[in-house]
């Protein structure tokens, strides 16, 4: 069982609780019902709204009694702390209230939904049904006091810490200001309120060690007051109640110096008269405060009591001071020790209650023995050889920082190459010569295979000698056909030149065709006399030109004409020539008359030499689509595109 | 720093050049350019490519099985520096490698002996028929000889032929 009373739900006052079951029938059942339904549906509607009324409250009481813990189940020292605190027959009460609330709601519901049954009317139905509400939410109302009551004990359990009975505790008691939270400060983890005024401390404080590898909880009381039990008040209440029923190792402090404003023989009365709580409990008689006053420095009367009291009561005593720490640890230790040994003496049922968990921890914890090294030499120094003191040489980091720092500085690593000969450390290695990589040819015994080789080179150079003549004879042969095809052609261009001076068409000569006609009867006198006037004509040109020619000596031109007739039939360059020889002899003054066609040609030929205006007109630059509609550009379905444009 | 060779035409690569692609069963591909690269991706074989070396070696243009090959090879493990071997090695490259050269010029010229015979046979009757326009005089002679050696052979030809002739006719 979990002493944790963090789990108990808020407590809903009387007030919230009716609005929140009477909202949550509105929502939760159907809403709508007309006077023209059946009747039976009628009864149905409103006795469903009567029922789940009463289930919804008969829910939420089961869960309020189910939260809060019952003081007959629980342990006697929690069952007390409640008594002690919020007085067990008001507990009891109020949850006897809601209890007895929740039966006579459920006894209204059951009396009107009998009612129900013999409703006739809507309004009847309707009306009773309110009726059953309303009784319902009356008896809710009269819970507001319990239900109030109830909401502040849950606050306050939940604050209270979770001392587990079970687990192993030191109990510190003593009279108020004697130094129990500072001592429960020291050892645990806790950050206790300690002031010089008294009951500083008003409930339990739960705190933690560790001893001997084990959780212990140390519990700091409020500080007991003497006189009788029913004078006590709730503070001491607490105290008193952990002292009864927790299975602890008790701390009884008392204070040497007397500075919490009580005297040792009053601190020994209460001792005395706590004595009965104390019983069959591991006791520890502590004296505190011993830095202000120690237990020697006290009078002889003082420390005769004290050592009646120990003696009488055969009980272990210690001393310690918060202040200065000393002795802390041994009274732990001391109180540890002793619950230890009580502990083993007691019967496992008794230590866990029962609880198969702990049975089985506690049997392990009893059982398990934890060796420890036997240390010779507690105190281990760190090894340092001792050469190191006696190195003199400047370390890396030294030569780095002077070679200019971290960044700056490579240390050079062929300093610790290991090679036959030390002086080629620093050399550059050369890597790839002439296209080659060098250490594809290194090798330990190359000198030997190169002989090798070259004995192999003379062999072979012995055994295939060509014939040089062979090959002078075949240079020579390549030679004299070079220049024999170099004189080929030239021969062919000359010949070729002359061909193209020598042109001769067939022209046919009237002689030639005399006899012809002369068998077929023709007179040929008209065409031998025209015949002959052409021919003097030609030549009296050809003369002419020939002068000319020579006159001029313009050599370009006389190449052009070959160059160009080469390309082209020989009429029309015989009609170029013509041209120029006119439009020559025109130019020097020649006058003639022209004929039409001659004219013609004339002004033909100036054209020509007229420079095309190509401004505005289409050039090469100028772009020209062969095809205006390529097929793989105007195939295809159309998608998205065109057509859903309009 | 190394100089590597190119999977697909067998040339050098620089430092600083070309792509290397590391397949999937970590075989390492290095190539020259991205010409190479590119017949790499079209799957073309390197030895069908007549351009490249391998084509060149697995059709017998070029010398593969010779001593001088020995020397140079890729070595996994290297040797401890010593300036020495290294000195000797770099004069030992030179002479390897003038002898390599040697060596391969024979190869292509042994190659390619029957191929020149051809050349010069056509080379002189070619000047055979234009001795007109020889004017070296050893040369002429050397034509005119050749032209007489033809002809000697081309009778005996005719003779055998005749010889054949007349046992088919016989036959």
């Amino acid at each position: 069982m979990s002493y944790n009373f963090k789990t108990i739900h808020p407590v809903m006052p009387a007030k919230d609780m009716i609005n929140v079951i009477l909202s949550k029938t509105q929502r939760k059942t159907p809403t709508v019902v007309h006077p023209g339904y059946d009747i039976s549906r009628i009864r149905g509607f409103y006795m469903r709204k009567v029922k789940f009324t009463q289930e919804t409250i008969h829910e939420k009481i089961d869960a309020i009694l189910q939260d809060f813990p019952k003081l007959d189940d629980i342990h006697p020292f929690y069952a007390d702390l409640i008594n002690v605190l919020y007085d067990k027959d008001h507990y009891k009460l109020a949850l006897g209230h809601v209890h007895a609330c929740r039966n006579v709601i459920d006894n209204i519901a059951k009396d009107y939904c009998r009612l129900l049954k013999y409703g006739d009317s809507l309004y009847r139905c309707k009306m009773l049904k309110r009726a059953a509400l309303g009784r319902m939410c009356t008896t809710l109302k009269k819970l507001t006091s319990s239900l109030n009551y109830l909401d502040e004990v849950r606050k306050h359990l939940s604050r209270m810490p979770a001392i587990n009975p079970f687990e192993r505790t030191l109990l510190v008691t003593g009279f108020p200001n004697v130094g129990k939270s500072s001592f429960v400060n020291n050892i645990t983890n806790a950050n206790l309120d300690v002031q010089p005024y008294p009951f500083t401390t008003q409930n339990l404080y739960v705190g933690h060690t560790d001893y001997n590898f084990v959780r212990w909880q140390v519990i700091d009381t409020p500080g007991v007051l003497d006189h009788s039990l029913n004078e006590r008040n709730p503070i001491e209440m607490q105290a008193i109640t952990a002292l009864a029923h927790l299975k602890a190792c008790i701390m009884f402090f008392l204070d040497i110096s007397e500075t919490c404003s009580y005297s040792i023989d009053q601190q020994i009365a209460l001792f005395k008269d706590l004595k009965p709580l104390f019983k069959n409990k591991p006791l520890l008689l502590v004296m505190t405060k011993i830095d202000i006053k120690k237990f020697e420095q006290l009078d002889q009367i003082d420390q005769q009591k004290l050592q009646e009291v120990i003696q009488s009561e055969n009980v272990f005593y210690s001393q310690l001071s918060n202040k200065s720490g000393e002795g802390i640890a041994i009274v732990k230790e001391k109180a540890c020790n002793l619950l230890n040994e009580w502990r083993q003496n007691l019967k496992p049922e008794q230590l866990t209650g029962g609880n198969p968990n702990l049975l089985r921890e506690e049997s392990i914890l009893q059982g398990v023995y934890i060796a420890q090294p036997k240390r010779v030499n507690q105190n281990r120094i760190p090894m340092i050889p001792q050469v190191i003191g006696k190195l003199n040489r400047p370390t890396l980091k030294d030569i780095q920082e002077q070679n200019g720092g971290a960044g700056v500085f490579n240390f050079p690593l062929q300093e610790h190459f290991l090679l036959d000969n030390p002086d080629w450390k620093y050399d550059a290695v050369p890597e790839i010569m002439d296209g080659k990589n060098i250490g594809d040819f290194v090798d330990a015994d190359i000198l030997q295979r190169l002989e090798e080789l070259e004995k192999e080179e003379e062999m072979m150079d012995q055994a295939e000698i060509e014939d040089p003549e062979e090959e002078a004879r075949e240079q020579m042969l390549l030679n004299t056909r070079d220049q024999v095809n170099k004189k080929r052609e030239m021969i062919k261009d000359e010949h070729h030149m002359k061909m193209k001076q020598q042109v001769k068409l067939h022209q046919p000569k009237l002689e030639d065709a005399k006899e012809d006609f002369a068998k077929k009867g023709i007179d040929t006198t008209f065409l031998e006399q025209r015949a002959s006037k052409f021919a003097a004509k030609k030549a009296l040109q050809k003369q002419k030109r020939q002068q000319q020619s020579s006159d001029d000596s313009d050599d370009n031109d006389m190449e052009l004409e070959g160059t160009q007739r080469k390309g082209r039939g020989d009429a029309l360059s015989r009609s170029r020539s013509r041209l120029r020889e006119i439009s020559r002899s025109r130019s020097r003054g020649n006058k003639k008359v022209l004929t039409a066609q001659e004219q013609a040609m004339e002004r033909m030929s100036k054209k020509i030499q007229r420079r095309r205006r190509n401004e505005a007109k289409a050039g090469d630059g100028d772009t020209k689509i062969d095809c205006k509609m390529p097929k793989h550009l105007f195939t295809g379905k159309s998608g998205i595109g065109k057509q859903s444009r309009r | 720093m190394r100089i590597e060779k190119c999977y697909f035409c067998s040339g050098p690569i620089y430092p600083g050049h070309g792509i290397v692609f590391v397949r999937n069963d970590s075989k390492m591909f290095r190539f020259c350019r991205s010409k190479c690269h590119r017949h790499f991706k079209a799957q073309h074989n390197p030895r069908k490519t007549r351009w490249t070396k391998a084509f060149r070696k697995a059709a017998g243009k070029e010398m593969t099985n010779d001593s001088i090959f020995e020397f140079e090879q890729k070595r996994n493990e290297p040797l401890k520096y010593n300036r020495d071997l290294y000195i000797n090695t770099v004069q030992a490259m030179k002479k390897i490698d003038k002898i390599r050269l040697k060596r391969e010029n024979n190869f292509w010229k042994n190659r390619l002996r029957a191929q020149r015979k051809q050349n010069l046979d056509n080379v002189e009757t070619e000047l055979a028929k234009n001795i007109n326009l020889v004017s070296d005089k050893s040369v002429k002679e050397i034509i005119k000889q050749k032209a007489v050696e033809k002809a000697q052979i081309k009778a005996q030809k005719q003779k055998k032929q005749k010889k054949q002739d007349m046992v088919v006719e016989e036959a």
